[in-house]
């Protein structure tokens, strides 16, 4: 294909898109902390899991979570910040068994999704080349849909920005 | 420079674009972003352990319960059974259990009656052993409904080392405490002439939830 082709088939795609808008993963591998280990993990009931036999549900309390979320890139614009909860996690056989709920510090407003979903928390004028806000997370397991090999349960939820026209 | 040397053997011309460098502005464009890293959380999720079990006979630590057959005069391999003086043995098995989406795991009992009953020194017998196969039992408090199966069958050892009694997939969003009680009634079949003397024996039951 000669490049005149080539630039052909580019202006084409542009034009199929104009207008779109994408959700793009924001980086927040600047955050001061990244792996978190929740320090409690209870029964629905407020015992030690280990110890509740009749627990239903897992509560994993991560404590208030320091983010700093790259944004340089999209200062100036107007956009929405979006939690992205992942829908495949390993030892969790349906999305819906993991649900996150959260409080905001000063920019992220609280909040709550299940696995799977993408729940908006900010949304203004991009001002800063950095974001930087917490939550105070808790993930909420429901036992009967976990198959977990060991003890170990880990999740990777991340942020989307998406500018608005 | 690989790259370019590439195009070069291709024969374009440098002043064009080479086709990745067009591929990646549209890919910029498109909005498709290198992976970036994510703060990752997790824990330690320790569910509670499943438990089970096993209670054969007097319900105390350490103390093994005796089935004695008395087997006299006239009687000696008379083909008539011979029922035990002592008693019946209960057995229970108790598994405990959490909520979890494991698939259903299996919960099983058997018994090892491979050792057979040996000649105790002294009482006559010499080397003679006379095998386990030679006893038999009766269950009662058999389930019905839900239940039916979860318990022990009536039967016969078949002297070997795990002789399944009961095997059940226990349903995984099954959460509390299932228990499996019968009581066994052994007897000895009687139909071997055996060297006179005192024989003795052990079998051992096992139970499982895997």
């Amino acid at each position: 294909m000669r490049w005149r082709m080539r630039l052909a088939a580019v202006a084409l795609c542009l034009g199929t898109t104009s207008g779109a808008t994408f959700a793009q993963r924001l980086d927040d591998s600047a955050s001061p902390r990244q792996t978190i280990q929740a320090p409690q993990v209870h029964s629905e009931r407020g015992l030690s899991l280990a110890d509740d036999e009749q627990a239903r549900f897992a509560v994993l309390s991560f404590g208030r979570i320091e983010y700093k979320l790259a944004t340089a890139a999209y200062k100036g614009r107007r956009a929405r910040i979006d939690l992205v909860i992942p829908a495949v996690v390993r030892g969790l056989m349906a999305p819906d068994g993991l649900q996150l709920r959260w409080r905001g510090g000063r920019l992220f407003a609280d909040g709550e999704g299940r696995g799977g979903e993408r729940v908006p928390v900010w949304s203004g004028i991009v001002a800063d080349a950095w974001m930087i806000d917490t939550l105070e997370l808790t993930a909420r397991l429901e036992l009967r849909k976990l198959d977990l090999r060991d003890t170990s349960f880990g999740f990777e939820s991340y942020f989307q920005i998406e500018v608005l026209p | 420079m690989e790259l370019r040397r590439a195009g070069d053997l291709h024969g374009r011309s440098r002043r064009h674009p080479p086709a990745w460098r067009l591929l990646a502005v549209t890919s910029l464009l498109l909005g498709v972003s290198a992976d970036v890293a994510a703060v990752f959380t997790w824990a330690n999720v320790a569910v509670p352990r499943r438990q089970v079990t096993l209670r054969i006979g007097t319900n105390t630590t350490g103390v093994i319960d005796n089935v004695v057959f008395d087997v006299t005069g006239a009687n000696v391999g008379s083909g008539t059974a011979v029922t035990a003086g002592s008693g019946d043995i209960f057995v229970q098995v108790t598994v405990r259990k959490p909520v979890t989406g494991n698939p259903a795991r299996a919960q099983s009992l058997t018994v090892n009656s491979s050792a057979g009953l040996t000649c105790v020194g002294g009482s006559g017998c010499g080397t003679t052993v006379i095998p386990f196969t030679t006893i038999s039992w009766d269950s009662v408090v058999q389930e019905g409904g839900t239940y039916a199966n979860w318990d022990v069958p009536s039967g016969t050892f078949t002297g070997a080392a795990a002789q399944t009694l009961y095997t059940n997939n226990v349903n995984p969003a099954f959460e509390g405490v299932m228990d499996s009680i019968n009581t066994l009634t052994f007897r000895y079949a009687n139909t071997v002439v055996y060297p006179s003397g005192n024989y003795t024996g052990r079998v051992v039951f096992t139970a499982a939830s895997l």
